[in-house]
């Protein structure tokens, strides 16, 4: 596995499409990002990777490129619409590292305890991920213990080149 | 202590303000577009609620426990963060108790690793922090181990009523 850089636009226009039924300030919110580097980083190549809530949730992680990138932005959606679906919590945790078991480089995490919960979380001058990137949908914020699938989510992250 | 809510208009304007104001360089346009279009989501869908800005020194979160502010529930809905001079690792994160010393309710997480580095995350429908909110900058992973000043960053929080 590697990076599979491309264009940014055609990135951009992936993020616009898997944001189209998401709360409009989410959509709001990563145009924000587009629009800035876009314009103040010249445009960069990005790669864009979605994932399930099986893949977030199987063993020790799920390491999509297995080499060194850089993270503008995470999105996250719990699973379930509002009112309906799991109110268990979940962390999805970002680390740096190729599993989900090294706790000493779990840069991020973001808890959901309500069905269809959203998060975004961004970086716009980018998060150096020096070794790998892991995400996992985790029943703490750093405990290497996978939620099951049902109250994980889906989500997706925009990655670069170091 | 309390929640202190205002009328939303007067937290986005003092959003607004911190935002163009403060900081090296001050933030990004990914960050003042961000805020700006959560606000119009809120404004605009959510009926305009009530909110409290909070902003915070990296002395602030760097003290010994971390800051608790308010000293009830609430939800919260987005952190700003802006790192200061320093390439020193220090993991900011946003805690459902009324210390930093449980990882495990440690809710809201990101590293700061390069020098003026810029996070932030936002929850478009909030997350209930039902116990309290303390938020800390911590050294590495695990909880409670609180940063240097100079390691950490300054930024706010935005929360409402549960």
């Amino acid at each position: 596995m590697a990076l599979a850089l491309e264009a940014g636009n055609k990135v951009w226009e992936k993020v616009k499409k898997a944001t189209t039924s998401s709360n409009p300030s989410v959509r709001l919110q990563f145009k924000a990002l587009r629009d800035y580097m876009v314009s103040q980083k010249r445009n960069p190549d990005l790669q864009f990777i979605a994932f399930s809530d099986a893949e977030l949730i199987q063993a020790t992680g799920v390491s999509p490129i297995a080499v060194p990138c850089t993270l503008y932005g995470v999105y996250f959606k719990k699973n379930g619409t509002s009112g309906t679906g799991t109110a268990t919590d979940s962390w999805l945790t970002i680390g740096d590292a190729a599993t989900n078991t090294v706790v000493a480089t779990k840069y991020i995490a973001l808890m959901t305890s309500v069905a269809g919960q959203e998060v975004v979380a961004i970086y716009p001058n980018g998060l150096i991920f020096g070794t790998d990137i892991t995400l996992t949908g985790e029943t703490s914020a750093q405990d290497g213990t996978e939620s099951t699938a049902g109250d994980s989510g889906s989500a997706f992250i925009i990655i670069g080149a170091l | 202590m309390a929640l202190a809510l205002e009328d939303g208009q007067r937290v986005w304007l003092k959003v607004q303000q911190y935002l163009t104001t403060h900081g090296v360089g001050g933030p990004t346009g990914a960050a003042l577009d961000a805020f700006r279009t959560l606000k119009d989501w809120m404004v605009g869908a959510k009926g305009n609620p009530q909110l409290q800005f909070i902003p915070f020194s990296d002395a602030d979160i760097t003290q010994d426990t971390g800051l608790s502010p308010i000293a009830v529930p609430c939800t919260f809905y987005a952190i700003y963060v802006k790192k200061g001079a320093t390439a020193t690792d220090s993991y900011v994160r946003v805690y459902n108790q009324a210390s930093n010393t449980t990882i495990t309710l440690a809710f809201v997480g990101g590293i700061l690793a390069v020098a003026n580095d810029e996070f932030y995350a936002v929850y478009p429908k909030g997350i209930k922090l039902a116990t309290d909110l303390t938020i800390s900058a911590d050294t590495g992973a695990g909880a409670g181990a609180e940063s240097t000043g100079g390691d950490a960053g300054d930024g706010f929080v935005i929360v409402g009523a549960l």
